[in-house]
């Protein structure tokens, strides 16, 4: 544990964190480009670096995307993320009437104390989930993939069945190739390049980069944007550390808790913070017009959410959103083995990610607290410079693969794919979770059919896949009824 | 109210996903069965195969008999609008690629040419001096990318 520390604040750790930082942030603060999309366009780069290299840069790029959010929510009114919505609410208020330096400090802050609080958690809370992971069998490794992805259809944006949908269509995405048990070609229609199947990357630059930069270009350049004062520095009181001392803890163990439940990240966990903030505190009527508390809860929880997703996806193998799906994908590329066994088999991997999320952390503090002023002017950069250039580092990402046109050619299959889920409304993240998550469900099905000698009865039998299972169900019923209830509220 | 334009990307998804899982049914029909295990190469894409046209009947049975009182059939000429904007730099794309692995044609040439049209495209240069700078400024990012793909990753097109 110690080494990993020791190698992430080496000189070389410190370069990959600070560069994932920087790049991060200054990304999650242009609106329309997210986290997922520079995590995505990065993991070919990380082809050529160590693995414990490329985890580093890519979990910085995660926290910093996060955190880059609140600049452009609280100066111009658009969350540069999605998990920064909430801070919009007060963050530009507070900005507007001339506290642009308090509003981005009460942020930088919340965020910083946030991912410190889930970085704790993570720390504690991995190795002891990871020892009792390591005695999953196949059918609690398959009944806890099958929970996964009822959780993120749910709670994913848009209807259940559209999840589902996106759930069934990328889990046939992933079957042609290699069948995983008894080694012969399936479903690849006479097609040799798809022997091994769809290659991930090219199915991630597609879906989440080119496929958005699609509708990117689709849409009318921003001419009037709104913007408040622009702040030359960042600062924060302690009366405010005071004022918000409870609200800061509360965020944060609210935003861990749901960054750990599978496919809810950190969005929900600043909705769900920002609304009991404003239950709990007495200047209630407040909140939406630049309360200070609104900043803190919203904050403090989505950074604490990036982090808690990180638990599930080290001691599982089970990625909780779009991003973490990558980073699971990362791992496969640089021939981990994600899941239970990452602690057994590389802990120096796994407490590599831990120590890469605290210096990830405090160069975020840092960069913000002294770059901010310089970055809320490079977020203003226009659409038509950042997409053709994003287009061509696609174009490299997908060929880098395996040089082949194929991959180019999936890749742009995958970006009209994608086109069309996002004009749907049918979420992505449970299209890429199944898609990566396939594979292992299967593998660990039939594993466990030979195991128990042909029975499905073990599902029910055995308390942890039971647990899952009767998890999924609960989970499923609970969708379906509010969407019964939603159609139901349309019709009057 | 649901617009016509929206549905057509929902038929759109739907009819993919249909045909996507009737292929998969199909192929999985003509897999060997299983001699050592009791599961098989084809039970688990039939599986998924089967819920999903299970899904898509289901997701039309609610659009069209459901909400048919929620349709309208109006059109929007500015989504239109955006789906050809999008679908045309899609083709700008796709002719770079050509370009490059098709007609052999000098990687910083092709992504000089790419580049300066699809900025044209999303925004027309203001001024021939602005057009200058953008042409100077693109010749000199094509070159340290073609460094990298010819030098670094030994591209081979």
């Amino acid at each position: 544990m110690i080494g990993a520390y020791l190698e992430v604040f080496s000189l070389s750790g410190m370069m990959w964190v600070l560069i994932g930082t920087v790049v991060g942030i200054l990304i999650g603060s242009i609106p329309g480009l997210s986290g997922a999309m520079v995590i995505a366009l990065a993991l070919p780069m990380t082809y050529y670096m160590q693995a414990t290299d490329a985890l580093i840069l890519l979990v910085a790029m995660y926290i910093g995307s996060t955190t880059g959010g609140l600049i452009s929510a609280t100066l111009m009114r658009m969350p540069g993320t999605e998990s920064a919505i909430m801070t919009t609410l007060d963050g530009f208020p507070m900005a507007q009437r001339g506290e642009p330096a308090r509003a981005l400090g009460l942020g930088v802050i919340s965020s910083f104390i946030g991912g410190m609080f889930a970085w704790l958690v993570l720390t504690t809370l991995s190795p002891l989930l990871s020892t009792l992971a390591v005695r999953f069998g196949p059918y609690e490794i398959f009944s806890m993939t099958v929970v996964a992805l009822t959780l993120i259809a749910a709670i994913s944006k848009g209807s259940f069945m559209n999840g589902l949908l996106a759930a069934a269509l990328g889990a046939l995405f992933a079957l042609p190739g290699i069948d995983p048990i008894s080694g012969s070609l399936r479903l690849t229609f006479n097609i040799a390049e798809l022997d091994n199947g769809f290659n991930l990357l090219p199915v991630m630059l597609g879906l989440l980069v080119l496929g958005q930069v699609m509708i990117d270009s689709g849409k009318k350049s921003e001419s009037t944007i709104q913007k408040a004062s622009s702040s030359k520095k960042v600062t924060f009181s302690a009366k405010d550390f005071k004022e918000n001392l409870w609200n800061f803890a509360r965020s944060s163990i609210i935003g861990t808790w749901i960054g750990i439940l599978p496919g809810i990240g950190g969005t929900t966990a600043s909705i769900a913070s920002y609304s009991v903030a404003k239950g709990f505190s007495k200047n209630s009527s407040k909140f939406g017009s630049g309360c200070s508390e609104g900043i803190v809860a919203a904050e403090s929880a989505n950074n604490a959410g990036t982090v808690g997703s990180l638990v599930p996806l080290i001691t599982l193998g089970i990625p909780g959103s779009v991003v973490t799906a990558i980073l699971l994908g990362a791992m496969v590329m640089h021939n981990l083995n994600p899941g239970p066994l990452l602690f057994v088999q590389n802990p120096g991997v796994a407490y590599t990610i831990i120590a890469g999320v605290l210096s990830a952390n405090i160069i975020m503090l840092v960069v913000m607290w002294f770059a901010t002023p310089l970055i809320s002017r490079m977020m203003y950069v226009d659409k038509a410079w950042l997409l053709p250039p994003i287009i061509i580092f696609c174009f490299i990402g997908a060929y880098s693969v395996s040089g082949r046109l194929f991959d180019v050619i999936a890749m742009s299959g995958f970006a009209c794919l994608g086109y069309i889920l996002v004009r749907a409304k049918v979420p992505l993240g449970p299209f890429i979770i199944a898609f990566i998550l396939t594979p292992m469900a299967e593998e660990n099905l039939r594993s466990g059919l030979v195991v128990y000698g042909n029975s499905y009865l073990p599902l029910l039998t055995r308390p942890i896949p039971l647990f899952f299972i009767v998890i999924s169900i609960i989970t499923a019923v609970w969708a379906v009824w509010s969407e019964i209830g939603q159609t139901r509220k349309a019709k009057l | 109210m649901i617009t016509i334009f929206r549905l057509r990307y929902e038929i759109s998804f739907l009819v993919l996903s249909l045909t996507i899982g009737v292929l998969i049914l199909i192929s999985a029909r003509g897999l060997p069965e299983p001699t050592y295990e009791p599961m098989g190469a084809a039970a688990f894409p039939s599986g998924i195969a089967s819920i999903t046209v299970f899904l898509v009947v289901l997701k039309v049975f609610r659009i069209f008999v459901e909400k048919k009182n929620l349709l309208s059939f109006e059109d929007d000429e500015e989504s239109q609008l955006s789906l050809l904007k999008s679908f045309c730099m899609l083709l700008i794309f796709i002719v770079f690629v050509a370009l490059v692995c098709l007609f052999n044609i000098s990687f910083w040439i092709c992504a000089f040419l790419f580049m300066l049209l699809a900025m044209a495209f999303l925004k027309r240069p203001n001024s021939f001096r602005n057009f200058a700078v953008q042409c100077v400024f693109l010749i000199f990012f094509s070159l340290v990318l073609d460094y990298v793909v010819t030098d670094i990753l030994y591209f081979n097109f």
